[in-house]
Order: C-alpha cells, then sequence, then structure tokens
C-alpha cells in the first residue's frame, strides 16, 4: 500500500488521452480527491471512453521534439498583401535567379516573386558534373540558401511551392498555398532528364538533372559498403551528363561502363575525331565503352546488383544504374493554359509566349525552333528580359551557343555549325588536343577544340561568320 | 490511365463553384436540412432522413467511378457535393466525408466480396458509412501507436482494444479500421467493420463543444472476428499510398463549404452593417478571392487522385492546411461582422467559429500537418 507522503502520480488512458490525476480523483465516479490509482476499482471506466483502468499507463511526459526547422518555416498564407504589379517568376533554377538578380538591378523597386518547388536553395547546375573529381561534398553544392538569396536581393521567395494553375485572365497563379497575382509572369520551368522505361523488373534507373537526384546519387554509391572499387556504376546515354558523369565517377575511383546507341559520344555533336578522342580520354581513366548498343532489360540479380541485357547479347552487371537520354522541356503547364509550345514553351524575340503578360526563358523555352538548355544561354536570356521588365524592350540575341564539356580527362568547348554544305578542317592537332574549325561558304561556322585548345573558344566566337582563309587539313566527313 | 473528370454532369465546370453544380442537393439542403442545423449542433441530432436522400440524389458516389453513371473518380464533384452541405450545417457536411471515406475504401480495396455487398449501398447511403483512420493516420506520423490488434485465426482475424472517438456510426454502420497482427509476420491490416459484428460495442463519448449530431461514438472490440473477405488491404502501404490523396482531398468539402457559410453570414451582416464592417479585417471580397483561389487549386488537385509521389501528396497536405487556416479567418470574421447577434445560442456565427476549430483539428490537425511537411520538405 502507498503512504499519504508519497507524491501523486497521473496515469493516462491509452485509448483517449484521459489523465486520471490522483490528486483530483475522479468525484463523479465516486473516487475521492487522492484516490490511489492501484486502488480504483477494477469496474472504474474511463470518464471520457469507457475503457477500465487496464487501458491505462503511468505519464510520462513527452520530450518537446518539434525540431528547430520545423518551427522556423514560415507558415503564413504569404499572399495576403500580394502586389498585383509584382513580376512573378515561376522555377528557382539558375534561369530563375539569374532573372530575379538581373531584374533587381534594374529595377530596384519592383516587387519580385520567385515561387520554387524546392527549398529555393542556390546552386550552380554544372558543378554537379565534376563534384567528385574537386572533392566536393553536396552540401557544399549550395552557395547560397534559398532565403539568404532573397534577402540579399530583396526578393520573396516561396519554397516549396508548385503551380497548379494560372487563371490568365486574372493574372493569377493557383497554389496549394493559395492565390498569387502578378502583373508579369515569367516561366523559368527547366527541363526533365528524359526517362525510358526498361522491362525486367529492376527499380528505374536514377537520373540526375537537381541537386536533389545528385544528392540521391550520392546516397545510393555512398550507402554501400567498401570501397568504390566495389560499387559498379551503369550510365545510359553518352551526351553532355552521361559523358560528364561517367568521368567525373571514374576519377572517384567507381567502375563506369558508358552504354550509348549511337557509334560514338555526343552524336551530333563532336565532330569524329573528337569523338574518338573522348572515347579514349574516358577509358584511359578506365570507363568501359559500349557504343552503338541498345538496353534491352535491366534485371535484379541479386542483393543491389542488377544486370543490363544490350541488344544483340552482350550483358554487364552494375550495382547503380544510371540514364542520362537528354532533357525534356517541362511544358504541361503552359499547355494547360493554352500558351503555344513544340517542344518547349515558344517565345519571341521579347522572350514572350503567346500571352503578352507571360515570358520564358532557359531550359524549358523554345526560341527560332531550338532548345538550348545552356548555361550561357540562360544567362544572355536573363540579361535581355530583365531589361524588358524593367520597360525597355530589349530583343534577345543568342550566343553562339558553345557547349562546354566539363569532362576533366578532356575539355571540350564546341560550337555545333548551323548551317550545313561545309566542311570540318584541322587548325591544330598534338597530343594535348585538337582545334577544329567548320568552314562554310570561306565563313568560319563552327569550331570543335578539346584539350589545351579548348581555352580559344572565346577567341573563335568573336570570329564566327568572319571569312578564314582555305588552307588547312580538310577531314574525311 | 484513369479517367479524370473535367466537367461534372450538367455540364458546369468546376471552377462554377458548388451553387451552380448542383441545384438538387442544394434545394434538399435548404428544405430538410437548414431547418434542423440547430438542433444538429446543440442537441445531438443526427440527420438520417437527409444524407438518406441526399444519397439517393447522387451526392456520394462522384468519386467512385465503379458506382457512378459516369465512371469517373470524380474527386472534384464528391467535394462540391460537400461544400453545399457544409456550408449549411457543417455537422452534416463532416459525416457526409465520413461516408465518402468508407466507400472509397472499398472502393480502392480488393474485396470483391464487400465490392459487391457493401459499396452499392454505401455509394447511395441506403447503408451509411464511417472511417476510423485517425489513430492510424497518426501513427503513419510517429504521433501515436496502433490501438487495435488481431490474432491471427482460421479465415480471418480476432481483433481487440478500443479507439476513443468515431463518428457517424450507428448499430449497422460500417467503418475502415487498421488493425496490427500478433505472432508470426506482424503487420498492419484494414478491414471493413460492421458495428453489428458479435463482440462490438459503442459507448457514448463526453460531450463535445459542436459536431454534436455526428454520432461520435467509442468503439470497442471484444475478440471481434473479421472474416478474410472484409479485409480492404494486406499490404497496406501500397493501399495507403493509393487512397491518401482522396481521403485528404475528400475533407477539403468541410473546410471550402464552411468558408463559403461564413462569407454568406458576412453578407447577412453587411446589409445593415457594412459601415462598419468595412473596419475589419478579412473583408467578403478578400475571403471571396482566397475561397476562388482554394476551390481552383483543389480542383485541380483532384484531376489526378492516383498520383502517388510523395511531391503530389505534399501538394494535397499543403491545401488541407491551407483550407484549415482560411476556415479559422472566415470564420473569426463571420463573427466580428455578425457582432452581439452572432453570439446568440442559435446564432450561425458562433457555430461556425466552433466548426472551423474542427476543420483545423480533425485529423490531420494543423500541427500534425505541419509535422509531415516539415519532414517531407527536409532534406
Amino acid at each position: 500500500m502507498s503512504t499519504e507522503t508519497d507524491e501523486f502520480k497521473r496515469y493516462i488512458c491509452k485509448v483517449c488521452g484521459y489523465i486520471y490525476d490522483e490528486a483530483k480523483g475522479d468525484p463523479d465516479s465516486g473516487l475521492a480527491p487522492g484516490t490511489r490509482f492501484e486502488d480504483i476499482p477494477d469496474d472504474w471506466y474511463c470518464p471520457d471512453c469507457n475503457v477500465t483502468k487496464a487501458d491505462f499507463t503511468a505519464l510520462e511526459p513527452r520530450a518537446e521534439t518539434a525540431d528547430a526547422g520545423a518551427a522556423a518555416m514560415a507558415w503564413s498564407a504569404g499572399a495576403g498583401a500580394a502586389d498585383p504589379d509584382a513580376v512573378v517568376i515561376v522555377g528557382g533554377g539558375m534561369a530563375g535567379w539569374a532573372l530575379a538578380e538581373a531584374l533587381r538591378e534594374r529595377d530596384p523597386r519592383r516587387t519580385i516573386r520567385l515561387l520554387t518547388a524546392d527549398s529555393g536553395d542556390y546552386y550552380t547546375k554544372p558543378r554537379i558534373s565534376n563534384a567528385f573529381a574537386r572533392g566536393v561534398a553536396v552540401e557544399d553544392l549550395v552557395e547560397e540558401s534559398g532565403p539568404a538569396r532573397a534577402a540579399r536581393l530583396g526578393i520573396e521567395l516561396m519554397p516549396f511551392v508548385r503551380v497548379l494553375d494560372i487563371h490568365r485572365e486574372q493574372q493569377r497563379l493557383i497554389t496549394a498555398r493559395g492565390g498569387v497575382p502578378y502583373g508579369q509572369l515569367v516561366l523559368a520551368t527547366g527541363a526533365r532528364p528524359r526517362r525510358v522505361p526498361f522491362p525486367g523488373g529492376a527499380p528505374a534507373p536514377l537520373a540526375v538533372n537537381t541537386l536533389e537526384d545528385y544528392r540521391a546519387l550520392r546516397t545510393a554509391l555512398e550507402g554501400r559498403d567498401g570501397s568504390p572499387a566495389h560499387t559498379r556504376v551503369a550510365i545510359i546515354g553518352a551526351g553532355l551528363v552521361g559523358c560528364e558523369l561517367a568521368d567525373d565517377l571514374a576519377a572517384g575511383g567507381y567502375p563506369v561502363h558508358l552504354v550509348e546507341c549511337a557509334p560514338g559520344p555526343l552524336s551530333g555533336l563532336l565532330p569524329a575525331p573528337l569523338g574518338d578522342d573522348l572515347v579514349q580520354a574516358l577509358a584511359g581513366h578506365g570507363v568501359q565503352w559500349h557504343t552503338g548498343a541498345t538496353v534491352e532489360r535491366i534485371e535484379p540479380v541479386a542483393e543491389g546488383t542488377q544486370r543490363l541485357a544490350l541488344a544483340g547479347g552482350e550483358s554487364l552487371e552494375a550495382e547503380v544504374v544510371i540514364t542520362a537520354l537528354g532533357l525534356e522541356p517541362n511544358r504541361e503547364l503552359a499547355e494547360r493554359i493554352g500558351l503555344a509550345c513544340h517542344q518547349g514553351i515558344e517565345v519571341d524575340a521579347l522572350l514572350r509566349t503567346t500571352d503578352p503578360t507571360i515570358f520564358a526563358l532557359g531550359d524549358g523555352c523554345e526560341f527560332e525552333g531550338r532548345l538550348r538548355p545552356y548555361v550561357e544561354t540562360l544567362r544572355g536570356q536573363a540579361a535581355a528580359l530583365a531589361r524588358t521588365l524593367a520597360g525597355e524592350a530589349t530583343v534577345y540575341r543568342p550566343d553562339a551557343g558553345v557547349v562546354q564539356v566539363k569532362t576533366a580527362s578532356l575539355p571540350l568547348n564546341v560550337c555545333p555549325p548551323q548551317t550545313s554544305g561545309g566542311e570540318w578542317i584541322e587548325i591544330a592537332s598534338d597530343a594535348e588536343g585538337r582545334h577544329l574549325e567548320y568552314h562554310a561558304i570561306g565563313q568560319l561556322a563552327g569550331f570543335a577544340l578539346s584539350g589545351r585548345y579548348a581555352r580559344r573558344a572565346r577567341e573563335l566566337e568573336t570570329r564566327l561568320g568572319g571569312p578564314v582563309a582555305d588552307t588547312r587539313t580538310r577531314l574525311a566527313s | 490511365m484513369l479517367e479524370t473528370r473535367t466537367q461534372d454532369v450538367t455540364g458546369v465546370s468546376p471552377a462554377a463553384g458548388p451553387a451552380d453544380a448542383d441545384a438538387a442537393l442544394q434545394a434538399l439542403v435548404e428544405r430538410d436540412l437548414a431547418p434542423l442545423t440547430a438542433r444538429i449542433d446543440r442537441e445531438g441530432l443526427y440527420p438520417e432522413d437527409f444524407l438518406r436522400e441526399a444519397g439517393r440524389l447522387g451526392a456520394f458516389n462522384r468519386h467512385l467511378a465503379s458506382q457512378n453513371a459516369t465512371g469517373t473518380t470524380d474527386i472534384a464533384g464528391a467535394i462540391r457535393a460537400t461544400e453545399v452541405i457544409s456550408a449549411e450545417c457543417m455537422t452534416t457536411g463532416f459525416v457526409a466525408w465520413c461516408q465518402n471515406a468508407c466507400a472509397w475504401y472499398v472502393e480502392n480495396s480488393a474485396s470483391d466480396t464487400l465490392k459487391r455487398d457493401a459499396l452499392p449501398k454505401l455509394a447511395n447511403a441506403e447503408a451509411l458509412g464511417a472511417t476510423a483512420l485517425s489513430n492510424p493516420m497518426k501513427w503513419f506520423a510517429n504521433i501515436e501507436d496502433l490501438k487495435l490488434s488481431a490474432e491471427r485465426v482460421d479465415g480471418g482475424y480476432v481483433v481487440s482494444g478500443a479507439l476513443p472517438w468515431v463518428s457517424n456510426l450507428g448499430e449497422d454502420h460500417y467503418f475502415g479500421a487498421i488493425f496490427r497482427t500478433t505472432g508470426a509476420n506482424p503487420r498492419p491490416v484494414m478491414a471493413l467493420i460492421n458495428c453489428a459484428d458479435p463482440g462490438f460495442s459503442l459507448t457514448a463519448c463526453p460531450e463535445f463543444t459542436a459536431l454534436e449530431g455526428s454520432r461520435t461514438f467509442g468503439c470497442h472490440f471484444d475478440r471481434v472476428f473479421v472474416p478474410d473477405e472484409h479485409v480492404l488491404a494486406d499490404s497496406l502501404p501500397e493501399y495507403i499510398r493509393r487512397i491518401r490523396p482522396g481521403f485528404v482531398l475528400l475533407q477539403m468539402g468541410m473546410g471550402l463549404g464552411l468558408i463559403d457559410g461564413c462569407i454568406q453570414t458576412m453578407r447577412e451582416a453587411n446589409e445593415t452593417l457594412a459601415h462598419v464592417n468595412g473596419y475589419l479585417d478579412d473583408q467578403v471580397g478578400e475571403l471571396e478571392e482566397a475561397l476562388e483561389d482554394g476551390r481552383a487549386a483543389c480542383y485541380a488537385l483532384s484531376e489526378t487522385p492516383f498520383d502517388e509521389s510523395e511531391r503530389f501528396f505534399a501538394d494535397v497536405l499543403q491545401m488541407r492546411l491551407t483550407g484549415s487556416e482560411l476556415s479559422l479567418r472566415a470564420s473569426q470574421s463571420a463573427l466580428l461582422h455578425a457582432g452581439a447577434r452572432g453570439y446568440l445560442a442559435n446564432a450561425a456565427a458562433q457555430r461556425k467559429l466552433r466548426e472551423s476549430y474542427f476543420v483545423a483539428i480533425v485529423t490531420p490537425a494543423i500541427k500534425h500537418l505541419r509535422k509531415e511537411l516539415a519532414r517531407i520538405h527536409a532534406h
């Protein structure tokens, strides 16, 4: 028996949360204040839910565990004091942020609001491609947190918000956090990796386009026991991303298989000699090439291991499978509201969509019938569009479209010709790289540089369209 | 692919709102429900006749592709019906959601027996149903433990335990419940229970501050036998991923309808008090705009109820949170607009204030939603 000197205890009903406090008793049920829990008769019922005392347990207050991050998040509805004249940017990738920054420089007062489906943290996407070689941790790829960048630029950031619909007549975005009015709207919705389903029952391959994707890749790679040498990686697609990732993961010590259905890497972009050079450079770092090969099935074979069956009977095994099959513009939102779209969201020379209050830039937009999913392009677009939005209508003039291939084993700068009927000319070639030019009707129409010659890109860019002397070695095409 | 609704049967676009979309249900609400609203709220009158009649009108089958004339999963249509009801009486709107949720479980289950025997009756309210998933939802979010457990026996399970308060129950009502199996391969299993099942009993709850007419009871399982044919899902994670967006979206009819009702109350008050109500925060126009934004977002999300991605579910949870926050704002403003007359015991304004807190605390409550969203948004 307990004595009166014991402290009173409290017991909680596991079913409904009613608390029996010995000090207070339950006078309505005939239990006087001070009645010990153990002295409660068995036919007593919880006054709130009628279970018996067997369903009670001693009350142990729970620690407060709400993490600081949750408490710190801004939960206010946000759109209350909305400015109907605001420039609203949808998309927090490089294009969206570049525009916010350029517009703020031109117009210190205009309300700029940036909505993004992720946290809004700022990172430079191309840096993902060589993070291993540079020894950069995922967290260190974030150059500035979203809130910090927004505060520095004096813009309003709405993170973790997806635009569900746009009411064009009311100039209003519809989101699960409420409506957001706009004066002018900019779609910087980007592109996503093209995904191809493979039969065979293996989990869907990884694809790397965002920091989030990259984090998942690093987790998949580093979550396994043992050294990188025991984690084989298969990359399907030897385009820009596939080659860069293959080179970087090989540098990180991972055995890499690179599978490409075309006869060589970066087909359509690289003239043949540079393609061969790239194959050799990557092979020299341990990348195993499978060109002219198509993956037919991916099957799980053992815990964490998958087998890729290639057309023709060859097969290979890997612990991590990545697809890098190019990008698809995110145009669903634009299509939903009836903006003209082809491959991407169509824009005119002012980067306007078919709605004069809605603009688009970056990987998701299509200008003069072409997609230009390159950093150089989005910077040029952001600069021109910022002027236009600040009241100075400015025509966007596309850059030459120089593509940087950041394969550390063999860096490449390629300006693919936009014309046919010319030919590739070898200007220089040695053990440390090549300098090729595309000459058409006596003019420089493109170039492809590798290794130590890659740095000539800037100078050659200024000479594009200029006359060339036709005295060099022609390449068999 | 799922056939989703773009237009309801009357051809009215969803954005047009409930008033235009469902004239027959609206008329029934005005004729049969409105005269009872105060008694439902204060005396605990259960609106059974209204529910049966609304069911006959097709208010509860719109989200059930197997049970409606269009063969589509019209979540937005189901939400709109609940809005029409909730704008007048949210107790009834709440039990309408219970009914919708119960049928949603069966529609998406693997039980042919239940789809044949129970679902058609739930779809037209010949049978009434409830959802006892508050506890499991909190269990999924690491807020509570599961309160029911079950032993495997020949041909089914024997379930024991108790749930504190489950609404829309009656002596022959159905409800969906999740229990944890004991013994080999312990796992959560979901089944449809009937209140008439031997060993099952209901006990009265203490009086609540609102929603008294929702027939809310404590549920006691004393070795209740659940045959295998009544199991809704054994592979629970997959099943929950499938039903959860619809489950939460269907709740939106309560909040959206309540806000609509609050705006009506404000309009009525403004007929005589506009000259002073103009000094209040949250005017009719602002709330109407926010309501239309909420409806548009909610109906847009309703187009893809079987999107199982976490990103989509985060939007659904955010939508639910926005609905709760807006409900609180709207009911507060409604009471302030109505003033002392809104404070009378039979006044709509003070009832809507109490109802709005129900929207905010019924599972998933505001705190629960914020906890889940913080988890999803954390890296």
